[in-house]
């Protein structure tokens, strides 16, 4: 039981720790959201534990050049932020401590303080619910029960205790951190650091181990869920083998396959759904030394908040027809589509229903047709959520509407602000006669094409491109800047090409596929 | 006269010539790209750079650590009487956390710090105008003082076609939804206090044009006699249409014209452009 510290077994302790962090760095590079979200949290604070660990290997083994080596190499290294923060930590450590010939408990706690301090200095805008919480939390700890422990043993025990609890209390510190569900990853980097530096003292030799895999986002956590425990086996071999064969025998069991072999000691990590399997297949190749099964579901949903998440504010409800137009409210983020149009409207329950749907504070309705504004009206009035309609004519009306949405504003402010936009929105529609006919004075034979700015009857023709180019023409004003055109199921996709490269206009033009019936086109110019 | 040294760091998109010119100093933050660590824009060029950003490479940025400020600051006191750093915003990069420990390990009394809460030209402009002062034999406090005067009043209006990269380097919070990149929308975003926000959202360059054209005629400004700042990251043409039009819809004739270096086309993306003015 050791009462104290000396430079040797402080040196062996940092270089364990370094180690340690490392085979853990992607574990805490996941969690990383706070300050940025980057990803890099645990890399860059094994890269700055790595650095201090290059240094000590050419130090002395005395307290004092121990500790210079920690305090020079983390700053040498110091990379990205919480490697910075780090450094410091270790700077007010090893400046508190140089001096001292045999470490005890309570110089250790007085250490941490003075790294405490001096890392709190440091930071321009101190966050609590980060490393500097842990750290300190980790710290005021260690002094409250410095007098009372004599061994480093106990000492150790009881500190990564308290850091591991101050760590879980890192989300309700920080709100980016409950939002995401995870606690803070620099604070995590930090546990693993006393962790590794306890494992050092024990005088377990910790090994770098290279993980395969690269770094994976926060996304990635959840879908690697898909394979649930994280499997580690230690096994003593009855022969060598080469790994090509080692990683066939247990890569087939699932992913994030780890194989690391020294002699005849092979350990094996995977992520797997059957580590029964694995363990089996351990057993061919020699005696199992230890076995470890985590349950990575259970640890990550500890890590979640249970708050449930808030209804959002605008949720919205289409109704329209055409491939490529239910496509391209669906990647606007619709919450309900549905089908219908001019000669299918859909009834006041089909809205209704959709409207339940929708889990939203506020909910828009764009029904796209004067004959189903009615049926959306009633479907108002019989549901107890907030919605409100907004009379569009015609799809495209919807899209400018739906992109304009402010969610930061209010609901009377959005209205307000959409009924403006969409009184500046020419819509132009080129279909044509069922039937012979008369409209506007215009003769109209059956299946002559006809164009429309706004409902009322501009040109009738024979050839639908000619009629689009001469209406874009002629609803053109020097306000408008963009043209899409939205062409429907009976048009090929070079007809529209075709009429984009004819037009010689100062805006942009956009073309979409629809895939509306009835209309060749459907143009929205704003 | 006492000799001052201007330092920033290479996000601050300053033209090369310009850099000569005034003599600015520059720590460099680092990009990594597949694994390979370069310093921005001293181990790899910017063509170099969105050569690669257009292959699909997914670079990421490491804030300049405090020992390169250390060895810079260092290196600069030997011949010079005083420093002023003014570096991008502490909101976006730890870069300034770093310079402000290398301050305070090499010479508090002789470095000034400031965090600029501004990033690209935004910063860039502040740099320069302490550059151009610091040439003309202005004091330590006159430019400390000309900088701070200058953060509030400068204005940044930016176009992405994607906010992919911002969001996957972290630099807008996944709280700043955005629809997507369909429909040729093109979010516009400003700096706010030393970060980016979604002010608006329209479709088609023109309407972006429109929209810068509106917002600098809101403010009422004069800016016929301004130096306006055009950057772009990987979209040359549509800047030159904006300059175009800021030419002839607003009188501008004075340009302070640049390609964003590694460091912000890491975080902006290969389809960015950005306007910056003084606005007041």
């Amino acid at each position: 039981m050791l009462k104290y510290l000396d430079g040797k077994t402080l040196k062996n302790m940092m270089i364990a720790s370094s180690n340690y962090l490392f085979n853990n760095k992607v574990e805490v590079d996941r969690l990383n959201v706070f300050p940025v979200p980057d990803g890099d949290t645990g890399s860059n604070m094994a890269y700055t534990m790595q650095y201090a660990a290059k240094e000590l290997e050419k130090s002395q083994d005395t307290i004092r050049e121990v500790l210079d080596a920690i305090s020079k190499g983390t700053l040498m290294g110091a990379k990205g932020n919480s490697g910075v923060i780090l450094s410091q930590i270790f700077r007010g450590f090893s400046k508190r401590l140089r001096d001292t010939k045999k470490i005890t408990p309570c110089d250790f706690a007085e250490g941490l303080k003075a790294g405490v301090e001096v890392a709190y200095k440091a930071v321009m805008r101190p966050v609590e619910g980060t490393i500097l919480t842990v750290c300190r939390e980790t710290a005021e700890e260690a002094e409250k029960i410095c007098k009372q422990i004599e061994n480093f043993e106990e000492f150790f025990t009881k500190i990564i205790e308290a850091a591991e609890k101050s760590l879980q209390n890192t989300p309700n510190l920080l709100p980016v951190l409950k939002e995401a569900g995870v606690v803070d990853s620099g604070g995590m980097g930090f546990v693993y650091v006393l962790k590794g530096m306890f494992e050092g003292f024990k005088g377990n030799k910790i090994e770098s181990i290279e993980v395969l895999e690269g770094i994976v986002t926060n996304k990635q956590v959840v879908e690697d869920l898909r394979l649930l425990y994280c499997t580690e086996i230690l096994v003593k071999t009855k022969k060598t083998y080469a790994e090509a064969i080692l990683k066939e025998k247990f890569g087939k069991f699932g992913d994030s396959l780890v194989l690391v072999s020294d002699d005849d000691i092979l350990k094996v990590h995977v992520h797997t759904n059957n580590p029964g399997l694995v363990l089996e297949e351990g057993l061919k190749i020699g005696e199992l030394i230890k076995v470890k099964i985590d349950n990575m579901k259970i640890q990550h949903e500890s890590l979640v908040s249970e708050e449930r998440k808030p209804e959002k504010k605008y949720g919205v409800l289409v109704v329209v027809n055409g491939e490529g137009i239910k496509n391209l409210f669906s990647e606007l983020g619709c919450d309900v589509i549905i089908n219908g149009g001019q000669t299918m409207n859909p009834s006041t329950n089909d809205i209704l229903e959709g409207i339940k749907k929708i889990n939203a504070e506020n909910i828009l309705v764009f029904p796209n047709n004067k004959n189903i504004i009615m049926a959306c009206e009633q479907a108002k009035a019989l549901s107890n959520k907030k919605v409100e309609i907004i009379p569009t004519n015609n799809f495209n009306e919807a899209i400018t509407a739906i992109v304009n949405i402010d969610t930061e504003k209010s609901l009377e402010e959005n209205v307000a602000r959409i009924k403006e936009i969409l009184s500046n929105i020419k819509t132009i529609e080129v279909t044509y006669s069922i039937r012979d006919t008369q409209i506007n004075g215009f003769e109209i034979k059956k299946g002559d094409v006809l164009g429309f700015i706004n409902d009322s009857l501009e040109s009738v023709g024979k050839d639908y491109n000619k009629v689009a180019q001469e209406l874009i023409y002629k609803a053109l004003d020097e306000d408008s800047s963009l043209v899409s055109i939205y062409y429907g199921e009976q048009v090929k996709k070079e007809k529209a090409e075709e009429l984009k490269n004819s037009l010689s206009v100062d805006a942009d033009v956009e073309i979409y596929f629809g895939g509306q019936p009835l209309y060749y086109y459907v143009i929205s110019i704003e | 006269m006492e000799k001052i040294a201007i330092v920033t760091d290479s996000l601050s998109d300053i033209p090369e010539d310009l850099v000569k010119t005034y003599r600015i100093f520059i720590v460099p933050l680092t990009i990594n790209i597949d694994g390979v660590s370069y310093k921005d824009g001293v181990d790899i060029t910017k063509e170099e750079f969105y050569g690669l950003l257009k292959e699909g490479k997914m670079p990421t940025t490491t804030q300049a650590s405090p020992v390169e400020f250390m060895e810079v600051f260092k290196d600069l006191l030997k011949s010079y009487d005083y420093i002023i750093a003014i570096i991008l915003s502490s909101k976006l990069s730890g870069t300034y956390q770093s310079a402000v420990i290398a301050k305070d390990m090499v010479d508090p009394k002789r470095i000034e710090v400031i965090d600029s809460r501004h990033y690209s030209l935004g910063n860039g402009m502040l740099v320069l105008q302490a550059a151009k002062m610091a040439v003309a034999g202005a004091s330590k406090e006159e430019i400390v003082e000309k900088v701070y005067d200058l953060i509030p009043k400068i204005r940044y209006i930016m176009a992405f076609d994607s906010l992919d990269y911002l969001y996957r380097g972290g630099r807008l919070p996944k709280s700043q939804a955005f629809i997507g990149n369909i429909l040729n929308i093109k979010p516009i975003l400003m700096n706010d206090d030393g970060e980016l926000k979604i002010v608006d959202k329209v479709r088609g360059q023109k309407k972006v044009i429109r929209w810068m054209i509106d917002y600098m005629k809101n403010t009422g400004v004069d800016f016929t006699d301004r130096e306006v700042g055009l950057i772009h990251t990987d979209k040359e043409e549509f800047l030159n249409e904006i300059e175009a039009a800021l030419r002839s819809e607003l009188g501008i004739t004075k340009f302070l014209r640049s390609r964003a270096g590694c460091g912000i086309g890491t975080h902006a993306g290969p389809a960015a452009v950005g306007v910056f003015f003084e606005e007041k």
